[in-house]
Parts: C-alpha cells; structure tokens; sequence
C-alpha cells in the first residue's frame, strides 16, 4: 500500500510540566479535508498538545510530521510556516491595537511575510465578506465583545490560507445561532482541502460537525474513533472513564432537605464582569445546610464571576447576598471569613496559594484568630507548625514537611492545602470553583471526600465545575448557567444515565 | 533688542533638550517593547566616555558618536543579557549599572584620559539653516544649532512612525502589551526586544556623546548629572508617545534655561525648585492621567 | 531553622561570595590594564580598612548609612515592592532630625537623639507612603515615583541648606551645627563607631523579627509572594502595600537621621554620595537576609573605606574602583542567580518527565 502520508502526524509526543505529565507519547493524525475532534476534560492534556503543535510549547519527546517531514519544534513561526493556524482559547491579540493592526501584524508575521498590508487588508476584507462576519476594523481589540474577538482570531487564521486549522473550544462563548455560522464555516473549510482540528467537550456538536473523534484522558490518547461510530453516551464513558460510574451521588443529604436550614441565600445578584468575561444577572439560588449544590453549564457562562462576587473578590452590582439572614454583600472577605465563608478559587496557582511561602504559611493564613496562631500579632512558630501538621494528616497533603514552599508541591497536593486552609476554620458555607480541575483520579477522589465530609458535618457547599460527571458525583442538586443566567435546575438523584450524557455534550442542559 | 532673551532662552532649551531627546526616544522604544531602563542616565554616560574617546583618538567627530553609540549599546547588552537572557529583574539590573558605570567612568578619567589632560576632543559647530535661520527669534534659536539637534528632533517623527506605521513598531508593541499573544502571532519577542534595547542603549550614548561632543569636548566625572532620569521622567510625561516625550524635554529643558538665567531673569525661585519641577510634573502627570495613559503591560516583566 | 532552610542559606552565601570573588578578580584585571599593581592596591584597601582599630572603626561607620536603608529595601521587597528611592528617603530623614535638633526643645541625651531619630524615621516613611499609596490605590508603578522622589527629595534639602538653615560664614553649603546634647556618643575609644551602630543592629534584628515573627511580616510576605492570591484570601492588600513601603522609609529615614547625629552633626549638602543605591545592592548581596545585609554593608563599607588607600598609594587611580567592585558583584550574582534558576528549571522539567515515565503521577 503506498498511500501519501496524512497531512500531519503527531508521533509519540510527550510534555512533563512540573508535577505533572500533561502529554504521554501523544499519537495523533490529521487528513486533509477532515474535521478532526479532540475531546477531553479539563486538564486531559488537549491545550497543551496542541501549544506542541503549534510551537508555543518544546516537547520532552516525540515529533510532529507535516506532509510525513518532521516540522521542527517549539517555534510558532515553523508551525505558521507549515501552515498551521490556530485559534486559541485565550486569544491571541494584543488588546490595545485595532483589529486591523492585528490582523495585518497576525499575518505578516505569519505565513504572509512577504504579502503587502493592501493585499491583506483586501483579503480580510474579502474573508469578512464571505463569512459574513462584520467588524469594525478600525476598534481596539479591547473594546470588543469576546465573540467578536473570536471573529478577529477566526479571520486572521483564515487570512493565511492555513492548510491545517486549529480551534479551541470554539463554541464555548458563542451563542447557538454564531455556533452554526462556524460549524458551518469549518465544514465549507473541510471541503476545500483544510485539515481542522476541533478542540471542545460539547459532544453533541462533536458528533453533528466532525468526521473523527480522539479523546483523551489524562495526558493519554484513550480512543480514535470515527464519529459515525459512536453516540454521546459512549463518548462521554470514554471521556470520564470510570469516575462517573464510580461515584454516584449520594442519597439526599438530610432526610427531608426541604426542612434543612437555608445557609446561603443569593437574591436577584447582579454582577458587571470585566471585559472579556459574561456578567451575571439576576441570579437567585439558596443553598441548604448539609447540602452541595452544583452549579453545572459550559465555560464562561457567568458562574466563576459569580462565585467570586460571593466570595467578595469582586463587589456584587446589586441583589442581596444573605448567609443566615444576615446581608453580608458588603462585607469584605476577611468579615465572610469571619461569619463562616470560605472560598476554593477557581485558579490555584494564582489566586489559591502564596507559591513562595511554605506549606505551614499558607496554611496560617487561613487560620482563625482564636487558633491561637499570633496572639497580638506575633507568630507563634511551633503552634504554626502544629496546626500545619494537623491538616496534613487530616487532609492527607504529600509534602515533604510543613517547611516547603507551596509552589514545590503537586497539584493535587496544593489544592488539598487550599481546602485544608479553607476547611479548618470549619466554614458553614463553603464556595469551590473546579476544586479537581486537572487533578488525578486520586487527589480529585480526596478533594470530593473532603467536600463530602464537610457538608455531611452540616457546611453549605456550593461547586462550580464545567465537569458534569464531577458535578453528578458530588451534587444533590444543579442548577444551569448560560450567558450569566440560571437556566436550569434538576435534582441529580432524578436524573438519568442517558440524561447525563446529553448533559455532558451541553446540547439540552437546560 | 527685548528678543534677545526669550532667543537666547529658546536656543538654549533647545540645545539642552538635544541629549535628552536621543535617550527619551530610545528608551521609548525599548519600554513600548517591555524593557525598561533605569541605568538610561548610565547609557548616557557610557556614551559621553567611549565618545569622547573615540572623537580624542581619531581626531573625527563621526567616529566620536559612532563610539558613543557603541558605549551606550554595550551598557545595553550588558543589561539584555543580565534580563533577557538570565530572567534577571530589569530594575536591579538598572539600579546596579548606574552604579557600574559612573564608577567606571570615574576610574577610566584617571587610567584613559590621564595622557590627554588638557587636550579636548573636537567639538561640533552650529550650522545654521540658510534662509531659515534668518527668522527673527525662532530662526535663531532653532535654525542655529549644532547638526545633531537637528538631527536629534527628527529622530521625534522616525520613532513616531516606526512605532505607529510600520509593521515592526506593531510588533514592538505587541511585544510590550502581550508577549504571550506576540509570540503565538509569530513574533520573536525576544529578538524584538534585543534590538529595541540595544536601540535604546545606542540612542542614549549618542546623547551622552552629544553633552560632550557639542560642548566642551572634555569628559568630566557624571558628566549626565542626572540627565538619564529626566529622560525616562520625560517617557512617563510624555504618555509613552514620542511626541509627548519631546513636549516633556522642551518643557523641562526651558524650565532647565530659565534656571540657568534666573538671575539675569529676576527670578526670586529658589532654584533648587526649577531643579525638582520636571520630577513633581512627572509625579503629578503620573497621579492625574491614570487610566488615561499607563505604561506598556509587560513593561519590566521578562516574560 | 530546618536543615533545608541552613543549606539554602549556605547555597546563597555561596553565591554572594563567588560573585564577590568574580568582582575583585575583574577590578584586578582593570587595575592592571590601568598600569597598577593589583596586589599592591588590594593590599592597599585591605589595610585601610581594616589595619588598625580606628580603620574598623571607620570600616563600620561606613557601612552604617548603607545597612540601614538596605534593611528597609529588604523590608520592601519581602512585599514584592522596589523602593529604589531610598536615597531621597534618606535626605529627609536628615532634614527632618536636623529640624528636631535645631529648632525643637533641648531635651537632654537620650530624649532629644531619639526624638529627632523618631522623627527621621517619620519623615523617611511619610517620604515612601507616597509611592505606596499611588501604587495601592491608583496601580502606579512604585519603580518610576521613588526615583522621581529621591531627587525632589534631594533638592528640597538643599534648599533648606542654601536658604532658611544656612549656617553663615561657612565654605560648604551647611547649617549650624546641632547642640551637643542631640550627638550620638561614641562608643568604641578611639574610633568613631558610635551609639548608631546600636541603634543599626538593633534595626537589623528587628526587621529579622518583623519578617518571620509577626503577622504583619507574614502578610507583606503573601502580598510579595502572590498578590492576588492575598487579596483573595482576604489580606489587606492595599494597607499592607503603603506600610511596607512606609516601614522600608522609616529605616532608610533613620539612616539619615543617624548620620546627622552621629557623623557629621549638621545637615550638608550632598551628605549621601548614592548610599541609598547602594543598599539596593547590598539588599540584594545579603540576599534580603538581615545578617547576609549586615555582611554586604560591612564589606561595602571595607570597599569604601579601602578606596581612600587606594588612592594614596597608587596616585592617579581613582577611588571610583570600590563602587565599580560593589556593582560587579551584584550583577555576577544576578548572572549567576539566574543561570541557576534556568539549569534548575530546566532539569526540573527533566524529572518530572522521569517520574511520569516511571508510573508515579505525584
């Protein structure tokens, strides 16, 4: 058989960063002319194999062959060489430019190097046309809606000719109406020759706009499939293995949790968000004692703005934030800490942890004033220490001791610190934003324990996570978000296997 | 016979603002880029010795500024390698290169000059603009000057364009405003970033050069003075824009004339307050425009 | 302190005194191209500084302006903060002691001195909240605003020396001398160390506890280590900005303050030729460490107090050779810091790989 080489091949490409091995010996082939899906959770290793692609990250191992010649990596200028255009999930613009300085330099550092600036800006022009995106050209990408920012990104792929196209998560921001127009788009690229890899977890959508599906989990390429082969079911069973089967959720926490006391109660809540983020409008939900209340719906529907505004990271615009009766909305964090607030941001590394200072530290940090950690202000090493070694055998943390800066430690085993810090003031109403994001089956096994155990101890816990399995496993009840608005709520132990897999794929979660 | 003086204190604001002009613009580039420069004032002097010496050995005054160039750019890679190359903090990196470089000026008076005392290198001659120059008062005071004033005050819309015009000054701000996203376009930043420094580092020696190669022509101990902080309060003023930058010199030099004349001016101001004033205008610039101007994103950071 | 925590210090102290070691090697190498002996002209140094009591003394003395705003720098940077304007700090510190001690009441030893070094202290962080308020509430870089302050700072000394305090019928612009009773006494016969070296170890040891032993060192840690996280945890972010840089003023206040008092008795111009640049430095030499600072502002001092030597027993060569050493030695540090940090990183990424291969996920 001497058929031609794919138009690209990854070839056992693997990617360490510390702690954690996002790629492990990746295979993965593109033909020309075919939409290729690259499904998986979050933290699966799918953004980071395709920064390999694209050059913005060196692989440890492995090779990435175009047209069966090896590209050499770890320089996005040979990947645009190659061909290959992506679209990123953080766009990559340069916010105080205008959209055409940022097409014109996209493309002349690009493929496009020796094309003039008229001649590109005839062809965005005639993209813009084509496609029927419309953009005011002359606007910095920073006054843009984050839709239209994806029109800027889309375009200045498209402006190359790129032979070999990357999305990532594409539709994630877009409503159900510019969704279509792109699927659309990328199939009228399809059939002109254009290999196109789809990043994205909405697997219904998956399936209607791809012709193969990979999917991996943890760093690990589990199937290729192609896509008239399976349903959603299947590709959702592929995706979370067996956590989802493993973990069903528990009975209802009290025995008639209708008759459980409110904890939290969150009241017409409106929140601006920055640019670039969804705002939230009017939201209510009431979350009870010894109960976890999941908040389910795609990335950047409005739910980390909100749980921040909760927490009091960001102020709350208007509405009333009720814990126990009391309005704490104007209440800074220290004053929620007080009243029994605690909060598992959304990203650890940067709003989670102290990195440079040691595990003990940060787990001080946390601490209550009748902890006895600094009386008058003066640290007390050895009750620091103490407390330290407490909630690390209590939370099973694996450090090396008390004494290692933070940033040395896993990630599992930092955001079991976060919620050590969190859980050992013995909060009454716990907010966590994806608590196992791009953890192990093990450490997310600890994270959902201690989560467990805190509401069965009678805490108010309310989840953020865009992992329905994860939600299902832990949530009595879900309430949907889309575009800043609760849209749904369901009771989990009411739902349905099949349901779940619908819910996964996002198609009719509300 | 009354325009004499408003000429004269024109001329010399002008004259004044030529040094500071060349290391404003090169240090705009560099900070549109993302690196900032707090040993500017240590480019500047770097400049004014190696030019000196060039223009004292030579005898020319081309291979003068061509060796203030090459003074202030080896400050320049010597802060690219410390910062963009070992991740070191571009602000103790700056902090310590003044240091290094008024020591080691102070030192090479003794070790290089010593041979030469009383001898002074060439200096440059005003070449006044025919016609031009004929104006009353503006003519004088602008159209009298040394070349490399004029030269110095072009370098004001060359900067502005390839900053704002072309394709690399995009570049260049993209390297400053968002590295990350300038490299996934395609852009070296790193590259991008050499170049603009050492830009910078060859901008500010030529105005180093240009305090001594267009004045006394002798290279004296810190010789800048403090020039190289003026300048970068001047980018700051300025918003980041070359023309701004240039209404930030011309300002504070006139402040810098009148100083020099107050007395003939019957100016009863304490002096050391005309010294200060380009550092509180600054200062309040920076407390009023928040939001309105602010410094390149990734200014500083390495990233 | 954990075993850890010693081989991490001994690591660092490894590296000051490589970059150290670099740096005398590279002004030997310059001695030489300038037609001088080295070994002669360090020998020289080495004796000025340290060859009898008085020239440790004098070594100490000269350290002493430089430990203290190093001290405060440390502080500052502990909390993620440059504050590069010491050296304005400094000369406000001064003013603000000279002003106590000439016009204020004549209160006897030690109540005077320390009201007027109090009142340095006051100057120097009032001098430094300044850039801490614009860079907490309006998120101006505190880089750019203690520059520009030192030489407003700077120039408002002078003016008060040249005009309302000027001493008359002297040849140096100054102002009268301050009464005895406000002048740090000397402590060490035969030397000039005086009662400011006191107070410098005890601000040594003190900003040592501030760091580890309280909560406020705790918090500015968090701010400097991660400053959104501490917002989000719940710190005072803000607060905690303008204190840290407001207490980084107050040493570098007292450093002026005690050099009035202590040294030169009056208030000159031009007093601090740059020491508050120096101690970034020395901060940075002593790798933020009070004991590691007070070593670099020592061996700063020695560098100062050596020059002076220098230049005796080898005419024409400048004393500038001690600042081109001090500077030297940092920057082989930074090189040297950062080489390491790149091997480290990288072999990091090795390991990782290795241990992922091997089946443990961490």
């Amino acid at each position: 058989m001497t058929s031609d080489p794919p138009l690209l091949e990854i070839d056992g490409v693997s990617k360490a960063f510390p702690g954690v091995l996002a790629n492990d010996a990746i295979a993965f082939d593109l033909n020309a002319g075919e939409i290729h899906a690259l499904i998986g959770e979050n933290g699966a290793g799918k953004t980071t194999l395709m920064g390999i692609l694209f050059g913005l990250h060196r692989p440890d191992a492995g090779r990435i062959l175009v047209d069966g010649a090896p590209m050499a990596s770890g320089d996005p200028h040979q990947a645009i060489l190659h061909g290959i255009g992506f679209v990123q999930q953080h766009y990559s613009l340069i916010p105080t430019l205008s959209v055409m300085e940022n097409l014109v330099l996209g493309s002349r550092y690009g493929a496009l190097a020796s094309v003039g600036r008229r001649e590109i800006v005839a062809r965005v022009e005639a993209i813009a046309a084509r496609y029927g995106l419309s953009l005011d050209m002359d606007a910095t990408v920073e006054s843009l809606s984050v839709g239209e920012q994806q029109h800027v990104e889309l375009i200045k792929s498209l402006v190359a000719r790129p032979r070999i196209l990357i999305l990532d998560e594409p539709g994630a921001l877009l409503s159900a109406e510019e969704a279509a127009r792109l699927w659309s788009i990328l199939r009228d690229l399809a059939d002109s020759g254009v290999g196109v890899i789809l990043i994205g977890h909405e697997l219904e959508e998956v399936l209607a706009v791809a012709d193969r599906v990979t999917v991996l989990r943890q760093g690990r390429v589990v199937a290729t499939v192609a896509a008239a082969d399976v349903d959603v079911a299947a590709l959702g069973a592929l995706m979370v293995g067996d956590i989802a089967a493993t973990e069903h959720p528990g009975d209802a926490p009290a025995a008639d949790p209708a008759a459980a006391e409110t904890a939290l109660v969150v009241r017409d809540v409106s929140v601006r968000g920055e640019p670039g983020t969804v705002a939230v409008r009017d939201v209510s939900l009431a979350v009870r004692r010894g109960e976890v209340l999941g908040i389910a719906g795609l990335a950047g529907s409005g739910q980390v703005t909100l749980i921040e505004a909760l927490a009091g990271v960001r102020p709350i615009d208007s509405g009333h934030l009720l814990m126990h009766g009391e309005d704490i909305r104007d209440l800074g964090i220290r004053e929620r800490q007080a009243r029994g607030l605690a909060f598992v941001p959304a990203d650890r590394g940067r709003d989670g942890l102290i990195g440079p200072l040691s595990l003990a530290d940060n787990l001080a940090l946390g601490a209550r004033a009748s902890d006895g950690l600094a009386p008058g202000g003066l640290l007390r090493r050895r009750a620091i220490d103490r407390h330290a070694r407490a909630l690390i055998e209590r939370f099973g943390i694996r450090a090396a001791g008390p004494g290692v800066p933070v940033a040395t430690l896993s990630g599992g085993n930092q955001q079991k610190a976060i919620l050590a810090r969190e859980l050992s003031r013995d909060p009454e109403v716990i907010l966590a934003c994806y608590p196992t994001r791009g953890l192990d089956f093990a450490a997310t096994k600890a994270i959902h324990d201690d989560l467990r155990r805190a509401a069965e101890r009678g805490a108010a816990v309310l989840v953020v996570s865009i992992d329905l399995g994860e939600l299902l496993g832990l949530a009595h009840r879900l309430v949907v978000m889309q575009g800043g608005r609760v849209t749904g709520e369901v009771e989990t132990a009411r739902i349905s296997a099949a349901e779940v897999g619908v819910m996964m794929g996002g198609g009719a979660a509300a | 016979m009354d325009l004499a003086i408003p000429t004269l204190l024109v001329a010399s604001a002008i004259a004044f603002a030529a040094p500071l002009i060349f290391a404003a613009m090169g240090e705009l580039i560099s900070e549109k880029a993302g690196v900032i420069n707090i040993q500017l004032d240590g480019m500047m002097l770097a400049g004014a010795f190696t030019g000196t010496w060039a223009a004292l050995a030579s005898g020319s005054l081309l291979v003068g500024f061509v060796g203030a160039a090459a003074g202030g750019a080896a400050v320049a890679a010597i802060h690219g390698t410390l910062c963009l190359g070992l991740k070191a903090d571009q602000v103790v990196s700056g902090v310590v290169l003044n240091i290094l470089i008024l020591g080691l000026t102070t030192f090479g008076i003794g070790a290089v000059f010593a041979s030469d005392m009383g001898n002074a290198a060439p200096t440059l001659k005003p070449l006044p603009i025919p016609l031009l120059s004929d104006i009353p008062v503006i003519g004088r005071a602008l159209f009298t000057q040394t070349p490399t004033v004029y030269l110095a005050l072009l370098t004001v819309p060359a900067v502005w364009w390839l900053i704002n015009r072309t394709t690399v000054g995009l570049a260049l701000q993209a390297a400053g405003e968002a590295p990350g996203s300038a490299r996934s376009m395609g852009i070296r930043v790193g590259r991008l970033r050499w170049a603009a420094l050492i830009a910078c580092g060859a901008l500010a020696g030529i105005g180093g050069g240009q305090l001594v190669l267009a004045g006394l022509g002798t290279f004296t101990q810190n010789v800048t003075a403090g020039r190289g902080f003026i300048a970068l309060a001047a980018v700051v003023f300025g918003r980041w824009r070359p023309v701004g930058a240039l209404v930030a010199v011309l300002l504070f030099t006139t402040v810098e004339a009148v100083q020099v004349r107050a007395q003939v001016l019957g100016i009863e101001l304490p002096y050391q307050f005309l010294v200060m004033a380009p550092y509180v205008a600054t200062l309040v610039a920076l407390t009023l425009f928040t939001g309105r101007s602010r410094p390149p994103r990734a200014l500083g950071s390495n990233d | 302190m954990t075993a850890s925590g010693l081989a991490g210090a001994a690591r660092g102290l490894a590296f000051s005194a490589g970059a150290l070691l670099l740096a005398l090697a590279t002004a030997g190498l310059l001695l030489a191209a300038a037609g001088q002996d080295p070994v002669v002209s360090f020998q020289g140094m080495v004796e000025t500084a340290f060859g009898s009591t008085y020239a440790i003394g004098n070594t100490i003395m000269k350290a002493l302006p430089r430990l203290l705003p190093a001290l405060g720098i440390a502080l500052a940077l502990r909390a993620g903060l440059w504050n590069i304007g010491a050296e304005g700090q400094i000369y406000v510190g001064a003013a603000a002691c000279t002003a106590v001690a000439l016009f204020g009441p004549l209160l006897p030893f030690p109540l005077g001195a320390g009201l007027a070094l109090v009142a340095a202290m006051a100057a120097g962080a009032a001098w430094a909240a300044v850039p801490g308020v614009l860079r907490a509430y309006r998120g101006i870089s505190e880089v750019i605003t203690t520059l520009m302050l030192v030489y407003v700072a700077i120039q408002l000394t002078n003016w008060l020396i040249e005009g309302p305090w000027l001493v008359e019928n002297s040849t140096w612009p100054a102002t009268p001398m301050v009464p005895e009773a406000f002048r740090l006494p000397r402590i060490w016969p035969g030397t000039l160390v005086n009662a400011g070296v006191v107070v410098a170890l005890f601000a040594a040891v003190l900003t040592g506890l501030i760091v580890t032993r309280t909560t406020f060192g705790l918090w500015i840690r968090a701010v400097g280590g991660n400053e959104r996280a501490s917002a989000v945890i719940g710190l005072p972010r803000r607060r905690l900005i303008v204190a840290a840089l407001a207490a980084s003023g107050a040493f570098a206040g007292l450093a002026g303050g005690v050099e009035v008092l202590g040294i030169r008795g009056r208030l000159l111009e031009g007093f601090s030729p740059g020491y508050g640049f120096e101690a970034i430095a020395i901060a940075l030499l002593g790798r933020l460490n009070p004991a590691g600072i007070v070593a670099a502002a020592l061996l700063f001092g020695a560098l100062d107090a050596g020059a002076a030597g220098l230049q005796v027993a080898s005419a024409g060569i400048s004393s500038a050779i001690a600042p081109v050493i001090q500077a030297l030695a940092v920057a082989y540090l930074l090189a040297g810091l950062g080489g390491a940090r790149l091997i480290a990183r990288r072999r990091e990424a090795r390991s990782a790989l290795a241990r992922a291969g091997a089946g443990d996920r961490g």
